[in-house]
C-alpha cells in the first residue's frame, strides 16, 4: 500500500514536470537564441498591446471621429522583448442618413527578438443614404 | 379577441410589414484579408489597413484598391545570422465582394490568390 503510494506521489510529481517541456515556441537556431536569451536579461520577457475602437454615428446628419494610439511597451531603454504581440481592432458605422464615421487607430511597438505576431482587423460600414465612413488602421512593430 | 382588435392587429402588422419593405436598400460589402468594407445605398466608405486603401461606393460605380500593401515591421535591424531562416513570402490576397439586392439576388465576387469565382442566383464561374 505505502509502495503504490509513493508510486502515485512520483506520478503526480512527474507530470507537471512533463507539461512543462513540451510548448513554447520552436527554436530554429537553439545556440544563437539561448544567447540572444541570456542577453535579454533585465528586460521584460514579452510585450503584448490590444487596441479596440468603436466608433459610430446614428443621428441623421451627425459626425463621430475617433482616434486611438498605442506607443511604446518595451520596458527600459535599449530593452527588446523577446516576444512580441500587437492587436488592433476597429469597427466604424456611418448608420444615420447622410452621417459621417471616421477612425483612425496607430499601435506601435518594439518588436520581439524571436517572434513577433500582428493582427489587424476593420469592419467598416457606411450604411445610411449618403452617408461616409472613413477607417485608418495601422500596426506596426518595430524598434 | 374581438373581430375589431382582431382587424386592428393585421392592419398594424401590415403597415410595419409595408415599413420593412421600404426600408430594404442595397449593401454593397468587400473583404479584403478579412477586413470588411460596407456601403449602403449611396454611401461611401474607404478603410485603410497599413496603407493599403479600399474604398466602396453603394452605387457600384467606384470600387477602388491602391496602396503598397501592409509593411507591419518597420525595425531597421538587420540580423547577421547567417542560419537565420528567410522570411516567409506573403499570404496570397484574399478579396470577396459581396452585393445583396432590395429583391434578394445576390452577387459574390471572389479572388483567392490567383483564383477568382463568380457566383450569382443562376450563374456559378470559377477561374484559375
Amino acid at each position: 500500500m505505502l509502495r503504490l503510494s509513493i508510486a502515485a506521489l512520483s506520478l503526480l510529481a512527474a507530470l507537471p514536470a512533463a507539461a512543462q517541456d513540451r510548448g513554447g515556441m520552436h527554436m530554429n537556431n537553439a545556440l544563437t537564441e539561448l544567447g540572444q536569451i541570456q542577453a535579454n536579461q533585465g528586460c521584460p520577457m514579452s510585450s503584448t498591446s490590444v487596441t479596440v475602437g468603436v466608433n459610430k454615428s446614428t443621428a441623421t446628419g451627425s459626425s463621430a471621429q475617433q482616434q486611438l494610439g498605442t506607443y511604446g511597451g518595451g520596458g527600459p531603454p535599449g530593452c527588446r522583448p523577446l516576444v512580441s504581440t500587437q492587436v488592433v481592432t476597429g469597427a466604424n458605422l456611418a448608420l444615420g442618413r447622410g452621417s459621417s464615421a471616421g477612425q483612425s487607430i496607430t499601435a506601435q511597438g518594439p518588436g520581439g527578438i524571436l517572434g513577433t505576431t500582428t493582427y489587424t482587423r476593420g469592419y467598416n460600414m457606411g450604411y445610411g443614404a449618403w452617408s461616409s465612413a472613413n477607417q485608418r488602421l495601422i500596426n506596426q512593430t518595430g524598434r | 379577441m374581438s373581430r375589431c382588435a382582431r382587424n386592428m392587429l393585421f392592419a398594424g402588422l401590415s403597415v410595419l410589414w409595408c415599413g420593412v419593405s421600404a426600408s430594404a436598400e442595397t449593401l454593397r460589402c468587400q473583404s479584403v484579408n478579412g477586413n470588411l468594407n460596407c456601403a449602403g445605398s449611396s454611401g461611401v466608405s474607404c478603410q485603410t489597413v497599413n496603407g493599403k486603401t479600399v474604398c466602396t461606393s453603394g452605387h457600384g460605380d467606384v470600387v477602388q484598391s491602391f496602396g503598397g500593401g501592409s509593411a507591419p515591421d518597420i525595425s531597421d535591424e538587420h540580423s547577421d545570422d547567417p542560419n537565420e531562416p528567410d522570411v516567409p513570402p506573403a499570404p496570397p490576397v484574399k478579396q470577396r465582394l459581396e452585393q445583396h439586392g432590395p429583391n434578394g439576388h445576390t452577387l459574390l465576387l471572389e479572388r483567392d490568390g490567383t483564383k477568382l469565382h463568380l457566383r450569382t442566383d443562376w450563374l456559378s464561374v470559377d477561374r484559375d
